[in-house]
């Protein structure tokens, strides 16, 4: 399918995921455009890395449809992934590499062009403070430097659509403040981003739409403006939690249905 | 002592966690493996003790049963030290319980210690029932077992422990220390195993002239070797074999103090040797020309898979212990016959001193030349790195499920890593045999052939059986590199096609012609290489690589 101007960049359409009997995201339908920085937000274990991982063709799902730019992950994985870059909550890394050779493992991978590889990893790595660093092994890197690492990884073939998972972890002010420069060039440029985040100043600073998932079901979506109302995104999340805490825990029941 | 208590049921539990498989079919299997390679073990060493009796060496089987536990201290200690004892995990968590150092210490050498007493006690326990039924039943023989086996590994433990963080501090402190420490390890089990195949080869030649005077000073020779390369060994010996008492409480005495003074050492410099371990090898920066060079070499994405495939096997030194040394040993081999000739294994036209006739020569000639592929097959399977090259993945698989690349390409790449290097070493396996005339072409060809079919077949069987139900969880590379179905499917299943096949090949060179039986084994060669292939296609349809 050929990408328009009215082309989603993501759509998650009746999302649904199963764990045995367990249900752990149920019926969850969102639509990611160009030049969105969406944020997604929950509690732990709400489903929030489930669905990452669905969207980025690490983990298969059982009901409804997720499609990249247009193509389906399940139909075609492969073009699906070349639309994506995606940047885990732990940085887990081939740590017998040195920071260069998986720069240049992603860039033969995904099949950046030679003339562009260079210009694209120095300007990269210098604005994240690891340039200096990537003739090392990635054994001896700490958690906040894998985490560049994989965070330019995922830039170098400038995916139209970037997912990320805590990604703001580990990182120090400068490369924080720098990764959300990066962000909004990329949404600026026409492409898009989706993250998860415990963080909600910075989700609350940084997106321009915003989704609450809770025990595995959509419950807020839309504008940040939105979502907050007069309130504060943490306000909102705070009195969704207290409902949460008097409601009957609906994602976890056996037979999968609400209740 | 309670702490000290708590802190070794943790370490044991540890322990004991990393020998469990990872699924329960690989766990069954497993225990089975387990238990087969124990009983091999005990008979080979109940074997190796009825030998020393029957040659007049029984005095030293007390000593031998020291030098036994002693080894398995050492080995146990050295691979498993770092991890357990220094360069740990939980450092800062355990440094900081309100619990002294020197406990701390304590419980993690007697969990080292533990271990290998275990593994000492299996090997030495045939050699000394040996000795109590064939030898002496009497007290001291009793209660020198007994000590033996408690105290054998205590010494090496301690020793171990110093060696084995001298290695790792030394590693960390090179960029490509895994690389430099294969290598060496690698030259170190060859010239071993060469030293072995030699000294084996010239007792063998020197055996049919050996005289009986000979034979009493070898004997004595051994005995005298056995007491200085381990003096703890030469104490037993003559504990049991001379009732010494003294002898017996200076190894108890010895056994004691040289562990307690290696443990108040490393506890005193505990947080140094950890913070030495802790320095990382940095390089330094790239300069504009490196990072151009770098960048400027690019690569398909199948051939950077590759190359990332061959990283992974020299960045984890227990992945390319396994999966590396049968290449070495084919070389080894057939260097080995192009020096010594197959001439010499049909002993030159007499068996056991029996002359036979040029058909019969011809005949057992061919013969041995026909089983030769089976041997090249056997090194082979000992090469299995596709067949856990799923699992070893680990926590990074997320990394090859999200390349927009097909699982043909990504299996393919982790099967062409493995295959190609073994094809090419077969191949000069079969070249060095054919130039030094020791094999004729069809010889050649089955060395390849043969060799490759089988592995082909079962390293597909076992990429397959990985890429469905991958292990991706795995605390140690071990778990999956040692202890993982897969690699169980290759080196069993292969096992058994090799030791088959060679049975089938001698029958046929018996019933039929060399010649016969030379073209048989060739064309069931390429069979199980094309049901390898077949199974390979399948895998690649059915794998999502979705972890």
């Amino acid at each position: 399918m050929p990408l328009t101007r009215k082309t989603p960049i993501l759509t998650v359409d009746r999302f649904e995921k199963r764990y045995g009997d367990k249900v752990a995201v149920r019926n969850l339908t969102l639509t990611v455009e160009a030049g969105d920085i969406y944020g997604f937000i929950g509690h732990n274990g709400a489903g929030k890395t489930t669905l990452i991982r669905s969207i980025v063709g690490a983990q298969p799902f059982e009901g409804g449809s997720i499609g990249v730019c247009g193509v389906d992950v399940t139909a075609d994985p492969v073009a699906a992934k070349r639309q994506l870059a995606y940047v885990p909550d732990n940085p887990d890394i081939y740590t017998f590499m040195t920071g260069i050779q998986y720069l240049t493992f992603m860039a033969d991978v995904f099949e950046v062009p030679r003339d562009v590889r260079e210009e694209r990893i120095t300007s990269f790595a210098g604005r994240l403070g690891i340039l200096d660093d990537l003739a090392s092994p990635i054994g001896s890197y700490s958690h906040g430097m894998r985490q560049k690492l994989v965070v330019i990884g995922a830039l170098l073939h400038k995916p139209k659509l970037l997912i990320l998972d805590e990604p703001f972890v580990g990182l120090d002010p400068v490369a924080s403040h720098e990764l959300k420069e990066i962000l909004h060039e990329h949404a600026a440029r026409g492409g898009a981003v989706f993250f998860s985040s415990h963080v909600l100043e910075v989700v609350e600073k940084l997106c321009n739409k915003v989704a609450i998932i809770r025990k595995g079901e959509l419950v807020r979506a839309g504008t940040t403006d939105e979502v907050r109302g007069d309130d504060s995104l943490e306000d909102v999340f705070l009195e969704l939690a207290e409902v949460d805490a008097a409601a009957p825990d609906r994602a976890s029941s056996e037979d999968g249905r609400h209740a | 002592m309670r702490n000290f208590f708590i802190l070794l049921r943790v370490q044991l539990l540890a322990l004991s966690h990393s020998l469990k498989p990872g699924n329960r079919s690989g766990g069954a299997l497993a225990v089975i493996a387990g238990i087969v390679l124990a009983l091999i073990i005990f008979l080979y060493m109940g074997l190796v003790a009825i030998g020393l009796v029957s040659i007049g060496l029984a005095n030293a089987i007390p000593g031998f049963a020291v030098l036994i536990g002693a080894l398995a201290g050492v080995v146990f200690t050295f691979l498993k030290a770092n991890g357990t004892l220094f360069g740990l995990a939980d450092f800062d968590l355990v440094m900081a319980l309100p619990i002294p150092r020197r406990i701390v210490v304590a419980a993690r050498v007697s969990a080292l210690y533990a271990s290998a007493t275990l593994l000492g006690a299996l090997l030495a326990a045939p050699l000394w029932a040996v000795y109590l039924a064939l030898v002496d039943f009497s007290v001291m023989s009793f209660v020198g077992m007994v000590v033996s086996v408690l105290l054998a590994p205590a010494i090496p433990t301690a020793i171990a422990t110093f060696v084995a963080f001298g290695v790792s501090a030394v590693a960390s402190r090179f960029r490509h220390a895994n690389l430099v420490y294969l290598i060496v390890s690698l030259v170190g089990f060859s010239a071993l195993f060469i030293g072995l195949y030699g000294f084996s080869f010239w007792a063998q030649a020197q055996s049919d002239s050996i005289t009986a005077a000979q034979m009493e000073g070898g004997i004595a020779f051994a005995s005298d070797l056995l007491s200085r390369g381990w003096p703890p060994a030469a104490l037993m010996g003559s504990a049991v074999a001379d009732r010494s008492l003294g002898a017996l409480a200076a190894f108890v005495a010895l056994s004691l103090v040289i562990p307690g003074i290696a443990l108040e050492i490393m506890q005193r410099n505990y947080l140094a040797i950890n913070a030495a371990l802790a320095g990382r090898a940095r390089a330094r920066a790239l300069t504009a020309r490196e990072l151009r060079d770098r960048t400027g070499r690019t690569s398909a994405p199948i051939a950077a898979l590759i190359m990332k495939e061959y990283r992974t096997q020299i960045g984890i030194p227990s992945y390319a212990f396994n999966c590396l040394f049968g290449y070495l040993l084919m070389l080894i081999i057939a260097v080995a016959i192009s020096v010594v000739g197959l001439d010499t294994v049909v002993t030159s036209g007499a068996i056991n001193g029996v002359d036979i006739s040029a058909d019969q020569y011809a005949s057992a000639s061919g013969l041995v030349a026909n089983l030769l592929p089976w041997v090249f097959a056997f090194c082979a399977i000992t090469c299995p790195s596709a067949a856990c090259s799923v699992s070893i993945e680990g926590r990074s698989a997320w990394v090859t499920s999200t390349l927009p690349l097909p699982a043909r390409t990504i299996l393919g790449a982790k099967l062409a890593a493995n295959a190609v290097p073994v094809a090419a070493t077969l191949a000069i396996s079969a070249v060095i045999m054919l130039a030094t005339g020791q094999i004729d072409v069809l010889g050649a060809i089955n060395v390849v052939v043969v060799g490759f079919g089988v592995f082909f077949l079962f390293v597909t069987i076992g990429l397959a059986s990985d890429a469905r139900k991958p292990n991706l969880t795995w605390a140690t590379p071990n778990d999956v590199v040692k202890r993982g179905f897969p690699i169980m499917v290759v080196v069993l299943g292969g096992l058994a096609a090799v030791t088959v096949g060679a049975m089938a090949t001698f029958a046929l060179s018996m019933a039929t012609t060399p010649l016969v039986a030379s073209l048989a084994i060739l064309a069931l060669g390429l069979l199980l290489a094309g049901a390898g292939w077949l199974v390979f296609t399948r895998a690649c349809r059915r794998t999502r690589l979705m972890f």
